[in-house]
């Protein structure tokens, strides 16, 4: 589980990028504007998708006094 | 065989504090469950059991035997007390454990030593709180000893507490000082007196509780463990909570039941809450998660008054919380004081569905923004191609306006070429109109000519008709001719010369017999 957070956290680090690039653009390149709006979209299906997987798992720890936990 | 696991735990619990070390350095829970699992009864079956090497059965061996050999004695009554039970008294030594069975014929003897050891195994059985006022305290090395007297009657209870234990509840024993007890009575073999070992020790009373409360959190302070810049923030997308909390109550159902589905994974230790027994178990299931690999430890609890929630307010768990090293979330009810774990939290949030929207609020954020980026970063981008096509659309109208101005004369050409063309074949067309006109003209001027000829010709016909001699023939006329002359005068025939006379329907030949001239001038 936590490796596919990090995917969350990580896609949603690459699309605040692809925002940012297209903020800082005073002339925008289209090629390489096609190319990160390709890009953003597959990053937001894909964190989606992965939103949509994500289930809660409980796990019950018992402390025991006399153990070298 | 309860029993012999109460009694080598209560064992080993004054075994580690007499040496002041853990419990598990004494003997690990695993073999103590194997001892009363295994039995064992020479050195050999001891030392084959794991975490029971050369050295510990040097150090305890014969303890342990000596326990197993009692404990088990109580299993086989019969070996023990030559008395073959009944299986009611059977079954009443296992659900009874010590219950010593009374010997009918033969009279028991004990040693001083086994008989304390019989009766102090059935004071263990016997934990206990009780509440007294403290009297003649003192400290001796590792262990503290005062006296409890009833308020009421005056009875006196001797105490023997572990410092370790007494320095858990970090209150400061004054004396007169009401205090309740949690613990067991023993009867110490050296000596042989009786006193209560407390475990627990806490104040009695809001005024003492909020006194301990005011000082500890003014030396906090002092500290510098409530300062805001110790505040660690919490990770976008926390997943691994440890949450430490009791099992039962609703605080536990409060906090997953508002915990969002994002793929928590949630390491819960039940802890107890209430009272000073609570310290002891907080710390060990803090002890126990700083190992584990956790985003953010939460502990939470439900409301209560300063005495309710002390285990809050002890030193031990407020320090422990302060330097643990992951984020902390720390959400207790509370009525006026703050509870000082609290104060040294990363976040105190007021309760545990206030903490569940902090954990999930990143996540929430996510999703929110998810959807904005999907719409926004198309229609950003949108909007920078229209912008495009509209700068393309100017450029070109302006190349356009250009062009015109280099093509104009080309057009105007064309146009005049065009008129001419159209002249022309305007003029065509006329010609051919009065050609087509002439030549109507002509035929007909033709046609007339013709009937003028073939009027002529009739005409003509009918006079040569007129004139035809052969006409004159029939009408009577002949035509003479001689030596193929026609005679026109009587000079040209002699007298006895022959003519032919040509008549309509042959010829005559004659022969002139006179001549008679006419003289009619």
């Amino acid at each position: 589980m936590p490796k596919s957070t990090a995917n969350i956290t990580e896609m949603m680090k690459k699309l605040r990028a692809i925002t940012e690039w297209f903020e800082s653009q005073e002339e925008i390149d289209v090629e390489k504007g096609i190319e990160k709006v390709k890009e953003g979209a597959e990053l937001i299906k894909a964190s989606k998708e992965r939103l949509k997987e994500l289930e809660n798992e409980f796990e019950d720890v018992k402390k025991k006094l006399g153990d070298n936990d | 065989m309860a029993n012999l696991r109460s009694v080598l735990h209560a064992w080993r619990e004054s075994e580690a504090a007499k040496k002041g070390v853990e419990l598990f350095r004494v003997l690990p829970n695993s073999a103590i469950d194997e001892i009363v699992r295994a039995m064992p009864k020479t050195k050999e079956e001891l030392t084959a059991i794991k975490g029971i090497k050369e050295a510990k059965y040097n150090q305890y061996g014969a303890a342990i035997l000596n326990m197993v050999k009692e404990g088990g004695g109580a299993e086989t009554p019969k070996a023990a007390f030559g008395q073959k039970p009944d299986e009611i008294t059977a079954i009443s030594y296992i659900v009874d454990g010590m219950v010593l069975p009374k010997p009918k014929e033969e009279r028991m003897l004990y040693s001083v030593s086994t008989y304390l050891d019989i009766v102090n195994r059935e004071l263990w059985r016997m934990r206990a709180t009780v509440k007294g006022e403290v009297t003649s305290f003192k400290e001796q090395g590792k262990a503290v000893y005062f006296s409890l007297r009833d308020a009421e009657d005056g009875s006196m209870l001797s105490v023997f507490m572990w410092m370790s234990d007494f320095a858990l509840a970090g209150i400061t024993l004054a004396e007169g000082l009401e205090v309740i007890l949690e613990g067991r009575s023993e009867i110490y073999k050296p000596s042989g007196r009786f006193s209560f070992r407390a475990e627990t020790i806490e104040l009695v009373g809001e005024g003492a509780f909020q006194k301990a409360y005011n000082e500890l959190k003014k030396k906090l302070e002092l500290e510098g463990l409530f300062a805001p810049e110790r505040k660690r923030q919490l990770k976008e997308h926390p997943i691994r909570i440890g949450l430490v909390t009791s099992r039962s109550g609703a605080v536990i159902h409060d906090f997953l039941n508002n915990l969002g589905r994002f793929g928590y994974h949630v390491v819960f230790v039940d802890s107890r809450v209430e009272g000073a027994g609570a310290v002891k178990d907080i710390l060990a299931a803090l002890t126990l998660l700083e190992s584990k690999d956790i985003d953010v430890l939460v502990l939470v609890r439900g409301g209560g008054s300063l005495e309710s929630l002390q285990a809050f307010n002890n030193e031990h768990v407020v320090r422990k919380v302060a330097t643990f090293p992951a984020v902390t979330i720390c959400a207790i009810g509370h009525d006026k004081d703050v509870p000082l774990v609290q104060l040294v939290a990363d976040y105190a949030p007021s309760t545990p569905t206030a903490t569940t929207i902090l954990l999930n609020a990143s996540w929430e954020h996510t999703i929110h923004e998810l959807q904005t980026l999907s719409r926004g970063l198309i229609v950003r981008f949108e909007q920078d191609v229209w912008r495009m096509q509209d700068a393309l659309r100017t450029v070109s109208g302006e190349l356009e306006t250009r062009l015109d101005v280099l093509i104009q004369p080309f057009r105007l050409l064309i146009t005049s070429f065009n008129d001419s063309v159209l002249l022309l074949a305007r003029q065509l067309s006329s010609k051919k109109d009065e050609l087509h006109y002439s030549s109507k003209t002509l035929l007909e001027q033709y046609r007339q000519q013709r009937r003028f000829v073939l009027e002529a010709l009739a005409s003509a016909a009918r006079s040569v008709q007129q004139n035809d001699p052969l006409r004159q023939l029939k009408l009577g006329y002949s035509i003479l001719t001689h030596g193929g002359k026609v005679v026109r005068s009587i000079a040209d025939i002699a007298v006895g010369q022959s003519f032919d006379a040509r008549l309509s329907d042959g010829t005559l030949v004659v022969e002139t017999k006179e001549k008679h001239p006419i003289n009619d001038k």
